[in-house]
């Protein structure tokens, strides 16, 4: 029914990247961000948010159905969820920005009023800030923003961010620690700003 | 990376790996006297010490709601319709917002103008005939040259790739049709109540009548009121519907209902539509305008008794019964109607068109007069031991009061108006009264009341004089407190440095020990599991806009998730499978009952409301699962129009029965005693609506008695199993006027010296003889006091029988104060008196007026106002009273007021919601502001000039503390001007000459414990 490359042609692109083909990149980015984002509509409509739903099940889902998983290495397999983790950041951002900017009524009067009068911010703006915050880590540090990347966005799991980072977990566990501390510095930063 | 970070890093994990207490030491040593580097690893250190949410979820959980809500609507219109996200002429589609007989309708942005409207397609083949397309487009141009506030404004009629599509007015609030059937719905069997208050009603029905008789006088028929076609906004106004379209509408008998119907072919007609058919439109005769008048006493026959005049199971029984039956006199259906009312209908239902009413004007001028005979009756409280709004009023001279015009007791008040208008007043309160704000937002209709808390006027004693209260808690910080089962513990919520934690106290030895770490995310309730073992509560989590319920060990451990999105605590099964609590869906306006297994397996719904009508929940609410395990009680009610009652939810089937008929304020949280025959109940009373007591509820009769019976506030309450000792948490509010002299900001002296007067926690101000005007409850209600700084002595300057708050006193001759009152629908209104107490006068109409400031020549009072529920506008009246004039207005606009010399407006501004909200500085001519400044800290207070108008101050708070900064007007930081290390601002003001009035004192707020209160 979708338009775009089918499994085979993923893999391919997958596969040619991972060869170094930059290119492909370009082509693959578009499917992943548009199949995830797709697959997450569908894992959400109709159930009640916040609970079922977990990140890793996102990308596992997007793997299946995207990736021929025979015909793949395991370095592709890391950078593939690399990549979902990059586009589900794209997604969360990109719809918190659309959010944010949404004039609300009605039963978000609340949130509004938050936002009008005590400055509190509401998850979206967390999360753009979060984002921003991510962006001044990656200049300072570029391998912690990527495990956060992979973590928080891709919701890959210890093992998994140190597969797709080729490095040891234990290295991902500081990485991970240290980087929250320093985001949850940023975000405590910016509040007291206002 | 540079060397820097890498050392930084180096010493982040080395620091990670030790114990808190040795960081010191290896920092100090590791940082080698570097002290930025130190500062900078303890920053970094902080996170490390929470309680280690953060982040902890992935972040798709943090939208995951928000892409849930977006994405059906997305693949709906975007696979069916193509319609949303694209443009239409040059309005940008946005959503859906519902679809009926005359097609679809969407939300949409006209992007020439930049507002918000609604666009209306209608459905394909309705206008296949091009002749009937003009017609249309010819009737519907007529009707939106239509302007009444009355009639759903129509912006522009046009057409989409051969679709046409009208675009008007964005409406906000509900149909009459979900109105009336609301109204109904939660009536308990046997008893006929009419779906709407009779004010509500009269006020509706003038505004459709002058509708009416705005269109007819323009030639232009409706052909099909019905309450389908009637809105009714948030702010209780009507609108109709749909002008010119209903000859597009169709009907199943295939005859022409418009014999002028110019072959327009008509199909598929409803049958809510026949039901309000005229007598010559169910013949298929030519109509005129008095056709409209018959459906409209068909729409007032069914808002007076909640039933249609005519209806049948089938179209056919329908006509028969316009054309040849009388409908049950509505007197009989609701004998409190008066017999005017039922002559009006009667009279709109004349089946001989000769003998109705002739024009719409006619039964607008009959209602009104119905008003004007009915208005003392009908707008008097309905408690026992209020009187009737006017009669309330009382001056502190005896100057008279008859003939003021009166606020109006019907207007409704949205949640939203309600919402803001706490919000904008409390941020001075907002540490203790967060709770209550909390429980305003979700419940709605609050308004003023929370602003002036007027203490109760002690009616009827407390059921026992034996009652026994031991203080547990004496930090005054205490938020939660639930007691164990068998009474040796008590688990209760301190705040400290903005930061919840857990604690247990064995109440045998007085002992605490933490069992849930300090944290930024604000706990809502605790739970004891019916064995004892666990506690389960309700924490907000961090990044993410809702609470999760997690249950800890008694004695500490880790805890654990259970589920998530959880608006009250949860109340247990007698057999401790299960629990319950309640689910506020905010973005669908949604309130559930939930239940699920004891580890949160198997969730569901057991009942669920739509707002207006609610389950209540939030901090200090909750529900009560009763011993037997057969029902579940819960505080539940409308805002619109305001009643609150506990109801009892049947855990078998789901269905509701309200507990007794007593109609409440506000019902907060419930417990069963162990008898299955009682509960307590913790509800506030629309005779005191301030004052959270704790009462007792006989189930299932419903037959209440009282508790507590004081001045102070309870939040939450929690029994033992044997029913003998209740947990709970008491809040109380000390305030006193202080003064202080120029310079010696931080050496007030004392002025008034009461233990619960409260005073000055809503407002005061310098009159310009000398004297402080504040509020005070010293004699019971919340009233304007003045204050002789000289000798001290005080006198009560007026009372009104509501609340007066935010007083504001003006200059020139004799000198006056204006203030608000709000009345007990929560009408918030600006009125003046005299310096003496004379002269008592309305200003302003409301709904939502406030926070009134005097130009220094004495002529104008400005004041802000609330629009679709959010302070957007200051307005200008004259002290004399007339047309309110508008300064400005923005996205936000708050807090208004005028500068000692007249030229400038201070006031907390937002232009968008793009940025954070700042102070503001207008021309007192309006406009945009001249100057902002960022508001470095969050004010907790009014806005008041320095008395040389050369900066603006405010008050900042925390941990209990709060002090006041200014911000000079011609740049700079702001600066603080107290230095204050104890005590809150309440408010504050000053004196031409300097001097400095504040409102000063403490808000406690203790865990007790209370035994022998039956």
């Amino acid at each position: 029914m979708r338009e775009g490359p089918s499994a085979h042609n993923v893999t391919l692109l997958l596969k040619a990247w991972g060869g170094g083909d930059k290119e492909a990149l370009d082509r693959l980015a578009p499917v992943v961000y548009r199949e995830l984002r797709r697959i997450a509509g569908h894992l959400m409509a109709g159930q009640r948010p916040n609970h079922t739903l977990q990140a890793t099940a996102l990308v596992n889902e997007a793997y299946v159905r995207l990736v021929d998983a025979q015909q793949v290495s395991w370095q592709d397999r890391a950078h593939f969820f690399a990549l979902c983790a990059r586009a589900m950041r794209q997604i969360l951002i990109d719809h918190a920005r659309a959010r944010a900017s949404e004039k609300r009524g009605g039963d978000q009067i609340s949130i509004e009023l938050d936002e009008a009068l005590a400055a509190s911010p509401s998850p979206e703006a967390n999360l753009l800030e979060l984002d921003d915050a991510l962006n001044r880590l990656a200049a300072l540090d570029p391998r912690k923003s990527q495990v956060v990347e992979l973590r928080f966005f891709g919701g890959l799991s210890l093992e998994e961010t140190a597969e797709a980072l080729k490095v040891s977990t234990k290295t991902v566990q500081r990485d991970w620690d240290m980087a929250r501390g320093w985001l949850y510095r940023e975000l405590k930063a910016n509040k007291r700003d206002g | 990376m540079d060397e820097r970070w890498r050392k930084i890093e180096r010493i982040y994990h080395e620091a990670r790996e030790l114990d808190k207490s040795e960081r010191p030491v290896f920092l100090a040593k590791a940082c080698a006297g570097d002290d930025d580097l130190r500062r900078e690893v303890e920053s970094l250190l902080v996170q490390a010490d929470q309680d280690g949410s953060f982040m902890q979820s992935p972040a798709i959980e943090v939208v995951a709601g928000a892409l849930a809500r977006d994405e059906p609507e997305r693949r709906l219109d975007g696979e069916e319709l193509q319609l949303a996200g694209t443009t239409v002429s040059h309005y940008r589609i946005l959503k859906k917002l519902g679809c009926g007989g005359m097609g679809v309708v969407y939300e949409a942005e006209d992007t020439k103008l930049g507002r918000r409207v609604a666009l209306k397609f209608l459905p394909p083949g309705v206008v296949a005939d091009p002749k009937a397309l003009e017609r249309f487009q010819r009737e519907a141009r007529a009707a939106s040259a239509l302007n009444h506030p009355n009639i759903c404004t129509i912006y522009e009629i046009g057409e989409h790739e051969g679709q046409p599509f009208i675009a008007m007015e964005l409406l906000e609030g509900q149909t009459l049709r979900e109105l009336i059937s609301r109204g109904t719905v939660h009536t308990p069997a046997g008893r006929q109540s009419p779906p709407l208050p009779f004010g509500t009603l009269l006020d509706l029905a003038i505004e459709i009548s002058d509708a009416l008789d705005a269109a007819h006088q323009k030639g232009i028929i409706h052909r099909d009121i019905k309450p389908a076609n009637i809105f009714v906004t948030a702010r209780g106004q009507a609108k109709i519907l749909d002008f010119g379209l209903a000859k597009l509408e169709t009907t199943p008998t295939g005859a022409a209902v418009d014999s002028r119907a110019d072959g327009l072919t008509m199909t598929g007609m409803t049958m809510g539509t026949a039901a309000y058919m005229s007598p010559e439109q169910a013949r298929g005769e030519p109509l005129d305008a008095r056709t409209d008048l018959f459906s409209f006493g068909d729409v007032l026959y069914e808002m007076a008794t909640g039933r249609q005049a005519f209806s049948g199971d089938s179209t056919a029984d329908i006509f028969a019964q316009i054309l040849k039956e009388e409908p049950p006199s509505p007197r009989a259906l609701n004998p409190d109607l008066p017999a005017k009312l039922e002559e009006i209908i009667g009279k709109c239902l004349e089946k001989d068109r000769d003998l109705r009413y002739q024009v719409a004007a006619e039964i607008r001028a009959d209602l009104k007069r119905l008003k004007r005979d009915t208005a003392s009756r009908h707008s008097a409280p309905v408690t026992p031991g209020s009187g009737p709004l006017g009669a309330g009023l009382k001056v502190g001279s005896a100057s008279s009061v008859q003939g003021l015009p009166l606020p109006s007791a019907d207007l409704v008040s949205s949640d939203t108006q309600v919402v803001a208008a706490v919000i904008r007043r409390h941020k001075s309160k907002v540490a203790a009264l967060a709770a209550l704000i909390a429980a305003v937002i979700i419940v709605g209709g609050y308004a003023v009341y929370r602003l002036a808390h007027p203490a109760a006027s002690a009616v009827g004693p407390s059921s026992s004089a034996n009652m026994q209260f031991t203080q547990v808690t004496t930090s005054g910080t205490a938020r939660l407190a639930a007691i164990s089962p068998d009474g040796r513990y008590v688990a209760y919520v301190q705040e400290s440095g903005g930061n919840d934690s857990l604690w247990l106290r064995q109440t045998a030895t007085g002992s605490n020990v933490q069992i849930v770490q300090p944290s930024e995310r604000p706990f809502l309730g605790l739970t004891f599991s019916p064995d004892g073992n666990f506690i389960d509560y309700v924490q907000r989590e961090m990044m993410l806009g809702y609470r999760s319920l997690y249950q800890v060990p008694v004695l500490g451990g880790a805890p654990r998730k259970l589920v998530s999105d959880v608006d009250t605590p949860v109340t247990f099964s007698p057999d401790g499978k299960e629990f319950a609590f309640v689910r506020r869906d905010g973005n669908h306006g949604l309130y559930h009952l939930m239940m699920a297994n004891a580890d949160g397996s198997n969730l569901h719904s057991l009942a669920t409301r739509q707002a207006p009508h609610v389950f209540t929940a939030a901090l200090g609410f909750g529900p009560a699962w009763s011993p037997d395990g057969k029902v579940i009680v819960v505080g539940a009610g409308k805002t619109f129009p305001r009643e609150f009652h506990p109801v009892a939810v049947d855990v078998a089937t789901g269905q509701e029965r309200d507990i007794g008929s007593r109609q409440w304020f506000l019902v907060r949280q419930l417990a069963w005693l162990p008898n299955d025959r009682s509960l307590l109940m913790i509800a506030n009373d629309f005779s005191a609506p301030t004052q959270n007591q704790i009462w007792q509820v006989s189930y299932p009769s419903g037959r209440v008695s009282r508790i507590t019976n004081d001045l102070s506030n309870y939040v939450g309450v929690s029994l033992t199993a044997n029913g003998s000792t209740l947990a709970t948490v008491k809040e109380q509010i000390t305030s006193n006027i202080w003064i202080a002299s120029n310079g010696k900001w931080n050496h007030p002296r004392q002025v008034t010296f009461g233990l619960s007067n409260a005073d000055g926690i809503d407002g005061l101000s310098w009159t310009s003889n000398g004297k402080i005007v504040y509020t005070s409850r010293a004699n019971g209600n919340t009233s304007l006091w003045l204050a002789n700084p000289q000798n001290g002595n005080t006198q009560e300057l007026v009372q009104t029988q509501f609340p007066d708050t935010l007083p504001s006193a003006c200059g020139g001759s004799p000198g006056y104060i204006t203030f608000v009152t709000s009345s007990q629908r929560g009408n918030e209104t600006v009125w003046r008196v005299d310096r003496d107490g004379s002269h008592l006068r309305q200003l302003t109409q409301g709904p939502n007026d406030g926070f009134p400031s005097c130009s220094p020549d004495g002529k104008w009072v400005v004041y802000s106002l609330l629009t679709g529920g959010l302070p957007k506008q200051i307005k200008r009246v004259s002290v004399d009273g007339g047309e309110p004039i508008e300064i400005a207005h923005a996205f936000i606009l708050a807090l208004p007021a005028v500068s000692p010399n007249g030229k400038w407006i201070a006031c907390i501004y937002r232009d968008s919601s793009h940025v954070p909200p700042e102070l503001g500085i207008l021309p007192f001519a309006g406009g945009k502001p001249v100057k902002i400044f960022h508001l470095s800290l969050i004010t907790n207070s009014k806005l008041v000039w320095t008395s040389d108008s050369r900066a603006v101050a405010y008050t900042v708070g925390k941990g209990g503390v709060s002090n006041i900064m200014e911000q000079p007007i011609n740049g700079g930081a702001p600066r603080p001007l107290t230095h204050f290390d104890s005590g809150q601002i309440f408010s504050f003001a000053w004196l031409a000459k300097g001097d400095l009035a504040l409102a000063r004192g403490t808000e406690s707020s203790d865990v007790v414990l209370i035994r022998k209160f039956q």
